[in-house]
Parts: C-alpha cells; structure tokens; sequence
C-alpha cells in the first residue's frame, strides 16, 4: 500500500468512525427526547462543533496507528508526496464529493419545501449528506489509486 | 477533443540507463514512485512539464520519450 493509499484509507476509517459515532449519538438523544426539546438547534449546533474536533482526534490517532503498523508490516518507510496525480485526484475527489452533497443538500431542502420532514430532521440530512459525500470521495480516490485514470 | 493515445519509451529507457529504477527516475523528476508506475503503464498521461523532466532524466527529447497516436 502506497502513502498516498495509506492517506486515503485513514480518510476513510475516520469518516467511518465519526458517522457511527454520530449516529448513534443522535439516536441516543432521539430516544430521550431532546430532538423534540426547546434546545434542539443549539444542540444540533453544539454537537457539529464537537463532531469536527472529534474529527481531528480521530483522524491523528487513526494517523499514528496505521503508521506503526504500516512500518511493523512493510519494514520501510516512504516518504509523503503530494505530486501533480495527487493533486488531480484530489481535484476529481472535490468535484464528487461537492456534487454529492449538493444532491443532499437539494433533497433535505426539496423535503422541507414539501413539510416531509421537521426542520431539526433537515439539518441531520445536511450533515450525513456530508458525512456520505466524503465516504463516497474517498471511495472514489482509493479506486483511482488503485486503477488509475 | 479528439481522443487519442499516449503510449512511451520509459521502461526500454530506464534499461538504456544502467537499469535505472523506477524509484531513481521518481527521485530526479520529483514524483512518487507510484505516479512513474502508472505513467509507465500508460494509466496517467502526464503534465508537459513533467514530460519534459522525464526526458530530461534520459537526456533525450521529449518525442523520443513520448509518442502520441490520434484514432482518426
């Protein structure tokens, strides 16, 4: 497994990590009850902000592990590039990742234009639409690594 | 655009070269290995400039590195 695979994989556990962690952290205060709560913007704000600070912890800490045990297995070391295919599959990741949140951004809205949904219910959608947009991006971004343009 | 393919030289050159390696040649143009492999196996075309630098590697011209066929 190349750095840049290496990269794409850590992306990946992380984002897997946070979007169990966060929707399960969301059922658990639906079952109390604080999504029906006076509170529940501020909370759904509060519990973003904690969500992207989560991020970084995970992301470093999923970082180191499969560092060490990329070096434990492989017994070398490679350094971190970030050439012109990099940043072309960068790019390419971007454009899927902003079209597929863009969808999910449109149906939460498309929902709430037509009352389906209440509005704290619009705001979950806009954030596991992210949540889905990255993962997707970065499924695509090992399959070019993989395969190649 | 017309769609065409680039094909190149750069597996016989790194043998012309004292069997240079592929983690050599990513070394003098500044790339990952891995952007050489798939630059070999004809899976990623290149920048002009790195083309260039390729070829700059071997010390030949770029045409001598690279061809280019247009499917007209």
């Amino acid at each position: 497994m190349s750095q840049q695979e290496k990269r794409v994989t850590v992306s990946l556990i992380t984002s897997l990590i946070l979007f169990v962690f966060f929707a399960s952290y969301m059922l658990g205060l639906h079952e109390q009850g604080r999504l029906a709560g006076p509170d529940v913007y501020s909370l759904i704000g509060k519990s973003f902000f904690v969500l992207i600070g989560g991020g970084i912890v995970v992301s470093i800490v999923v970082q180191i592990l499969v560092t060490i045990i990329h070096a434990i297995v492989t017994k070398g070391y490679e350094p971190m590039m970030n050439d012109e295919r990099d940043k072309l599959f960068s790019l390419k990741c971007m454009q899927i990742i902003l079209l597929i949140f863009s969808v999910g951004f449109v149906a939460s809205m498309a929902l709430l234009a037509l009352e389906m949904v209440v509005p704290h219910i619009v705001f979950l959608l806009i954030i596991f639409s992210m949540f889905i947009a990255n993962f997707i991006g970065d499924l695509v971004k090992l399959f070019l690594y993989r395969g190649g343009v | 655009m017309k769609k065409g393919q680039i094909s190149n030289n750069i597996r016989r050159l790194r043998f012309d070269h004292d069997e240079m390696t592929q983690k050599e040649l990513a070394e003098k143009t500044g790339v990952s290995r891995q952007t050489i492999v798939a630059i070999e196996k004809a899976k990623y075309s290149p920048s002009l400039e790195l083309a260039f630098q390729i070829a700059y590697a071997f010390g030949r011209p770029v045409q001598d590195v690279f061809s280019y066929e247009n499917f007209e």
